[in-house]
């Protein structure tokens, strides 16, 4: 038996020390241990340090990569852009100089086309440039300009919406088709698509077209010849195409008209084949259902001599024209054979092309006004002063040959 | 003209009876549909100088016109029935015909759009487009649609004839000559228009195409006693003033039920029963119209509905 040892007096002090400290192990062990847990720690911190910074390597280089693509992609629109731009000034220049040798001194233009005229002179000097933003031009035949949509006032917004949605609510999206992003083109971005007043004005032309049941002749397996007077910058006729592929569209126009809208139609229908009428009516026609757009001067349309014209599309062009060379017009559509015209009247006074026009369309064809589309419309825009329905202005008729005139 | 001509696909009877005013105009939208394979066979109720000199310059330079003049004026309903009638006797093996009124305009592209709704599919029996109504000042879309194309239950394609389409317009779709003739064609019955759409739904399908191909006149008020007054030369029987509703079921029963014009597709049995059907939608019908007349007249009287 062992006598007890007596417990000394710092043992009091030590004991915390001694009972954190496992028994039996050397002191030297248990530093290295901890140690050891210190270095492990600190590796775990330089690898984490590490890999942060990998990963903010690797999302520098990401946005770096990013940014190149947009970067990229921008370059390769512009590059588009630059070549489509160039492409049309091609075909500017090729139509260009295959209309300058039909130029002629106009006698009987009215006031507004003498202004038409003057505005759009420039574009027989055109650099590419300008061809680049040809579809500006259209301001000075519809009034719309690019300008305006930079920064759309509420106002033409708010209407531009109403009509667009109305259309589309009544006639679906088939026949909806945007301004293309085109040699200029502009407008309210919708449904991935650019909209405009022209391509809401064509849009409704178009749906009182299928109303009137002429459109769905253009639309079947027979190649059809459509006759378009005017033709402005080539808006309608590239929604009128898009919608019905399979016509044959021909454009007849002063030479100034025709040197936008055959430029702005090439550029829009690249593998499109195109003619201009060069006064030899066999070589124009000549295997005609394969050619998607022909281009005539006005002045060139008693030589013209086209196969049976299907429908003639007058989207205010005659009501711009002196009332002889509005009659004029009416008088190449019954002698083209014409089955179906369609115009489009202004309610409002009518100048005296359309006024003409009217009464001469009245004698070679039955006309019939297209029914409108009841529709109770919200009004849109302060009260005092609602703002016009798209259409309302105007009405759309549709007139088939008469057999006896 | 006799019967030996070559029998076009499409015949078009016009029961004329002096409009001279707009008789150019409706033979010229016959004359240029895009499918010229028809033929116009025109029956004057009233002949004058005016629609004979009309009839003869078309008729002139184009084949596809004929005239006959009745003896003795006929009355709108058997005019109707004259023209059909002529029509197969001109055109025995024409499978298709239609009314023509003397001053209504067919667009350019009617049989275009619509023959092919016929040939398409041997069960349907008239094929119809959207309409327009010329008023002088402006024109209105009358643009609802009722298709029976799908539906193989007669019972069911009479029930939505009687409530769904609007006779005036439809009996100037295209029909099928053979189905015409078993349902027995016009009848000197008040609503005729509407009996023969009832007996034909019960033969098959109606086809609506919707496209607005038929440009109609705005007509005067719908009255019995103006139906009595120009669908009956001389005396008006007197079964016509009997419920029309009643008038037609009677016909229905005799066709169907007796004579058995219902078969092979069913019976007379069947035929007596669509008859009784027809009877019994009418008097909902009637029943539900003069509800709708009471509650605009007199809300209060007629209580909540059922």
């Amino acid at each position: 038996m062992t006598a007890a040892v007596p417990e000394r007096w710092w043992t009091r002090l030590v004991r915390p020390v001694r009972e954190q400290r496992p028994t039996g192990r050397p002191r030297a062990e248990v530093r290295a241990e901890r140690e050891a847990a210190r270095e492990q720690r600190k590796a775990g911190l330089v690898a984490r340090r590490i890999e942060a910074a990998a990963e903010k390597q690797a999302a520098q280089a990401e946005r770096q990569r990013q940014a190149a693509g947009v970067a990229r992609q921008q370059a390769e629109a512009q590059a588009a852009a630059a070549r489509q731009a160039m492409a049309a000034f091609e075909g500017y220049v090729s139509v260009r100089d295959r209309l300058l040798a039909q130029r002629r001194p106009d006698d009987d233009l009215s006031a507004a086309e003498h202004q038409t005229r003057v505005d759009l002179d420039y574009l027989w000097r055109a650099q590419p440039a300008d061809i680049a933003v040809l579809r500006h031009c259209g301001a000075a035949l519809t009034g719309v300009r690019a300008a305006s949509y930079d920064e759309p006032a509420p106002d033409l917004v708010a209407r531009l919406k109403r009509d667009y949605r109305l259309l589309r609510r009544q006639a679906g999206t088939e026949l909806c088709v945007p301004e293309p992003e085109l040699l200029g083109g502009f407008g309210v971005c919708w449904d991935g698509g650019l909209v405009n007043e022209d391509s809401v004005r064509s849009f409704g032309v178009l749906v009182a077209l299928q109303d009137a049941a002429v459109l769905p002749s253009c639309r079947g397996a027979e190649r059809r010849l459509v006759w378009e007077v005017g033709g402005g910058w080539g808006g309608f006729a590239c929604q009128f195409k898009t919608v019905c592929p399979n016509v044959t569209y021909l454009i007849t126009a002063r030479p100034e008209l025709l040197l936008a809208s055959a430029t702005y139609l090439q550029a829009a229908f690249p593998s499109a084949r195109v003619r201009v009428h060069e006064g030899d009516a066999v070589a124009t026609w000549a295997d005609w259902p394969r050619t998607d757009f022909v281009f005539a001067t006005e002045s060139s349309l008693s030589s013209l001599r086209p196969p049976a014209v299907d429908v003639v599309l007058d989207v205010l062009a005659t009501e711009a024209m002196t009332p002889a060379r509005a009659e004029r017009h009416v008088q190449y559509a019954t002698e083209f054979g014409a089955r179906f015209v369609y115009t489009t009247q202004r309610t409002s006074p009518r100048t005296p092309g359309a006024a003409a026009a009217a009464a001469a369309l009245e004698r070679g064809f039955w006309l019939h006004p297209v029914p409108p589309r009841a529709e109770h419309l919200p009004p849109v825009g302060d009260g005092a002063r609602p703002l016009p329905v798209e259409g309302a202005a105007y009405r759309h008729v549709v007139g088939w040959r008469r057999l006896r005139s | 003209m006799t019967a030996t001509a070559a029998a076009p696909r499409v015949v078009f009877g016009v029961p004329a009876y002096n409009r001279p005013e707009a008789l150019a105009r409706t033979l010229e939208s016959l004359l240029a549909q895009t499918d010229r394979d028809l033929a116009v066979v025109i029956v004057d109720d009233g002949p004058s100088p005016a629609v004979r000199a009309i009839v003869d310059s078309y008729a002139a330079s184009d084949p596809r016109v004929s005239y006959e003049a009745n003896p003795a004026r006929l009355g709108m309903v058997a005019n109707w029935q004259r023209a059909f009638a002529r029509s197969r006797e001109l055109f025995p093996s024409s499978p298709y015909f239609a009314w023509a009124s003397d001053h209504d305009v067919w667009h350019p592209r009617w049989l275009e759009a619509l023959v092919p709704a016929l040939d398409d599919d041997p069960s349907i029996v008239m094929a119809y487009p959207h309409a327009v109504r010329m008023y002088p000042q402006e024109r209105r879309r009358i643009d609802g649609t009722f298709d029976t194309a799908s539906d193989t239950r007669p019972a069911r394609r009479l029930y939505g004839s009687l409530n769904g389409l609007t006779a005036g317009n439809a009996i100037y779709g295209l029909f099928r000559a053979s189905a015409l003739e078993r349902a027995g064609g016009f009848r000197a019955v008040l609503l005729p228009d509407r009996l023969l759409l009832s007996a034909l739904s019960l033969l098959g399908g109606f086809r609506h195409v919707p496209e607005m191909l038929w440009y109609r006149e705005a007509s005067r008020d719908f009255s019995y006693q103006r139906q009595r007054d120009t669908f009956f030369a001389g005396r008006t029987p007197l079964h016509t003033y009997l419920p029309a509703d009643v008038q037609h079921t009677a016909v229905l029963a005799w066709t169907f039920g007796v004579r058995g014009a219902g078969r092979p597709a069913f019976g007379r049995l069947a035929g007596l029963g669509y008859a009784a059907a027809f009877f019994w939608y009418s008097l909902r019908r009637e029943r539900a119209r003069w509800r709708m007349t009471l509650e605009r007249a007199a809300p209060a009287a007629v209580g909540p509905r059922s």
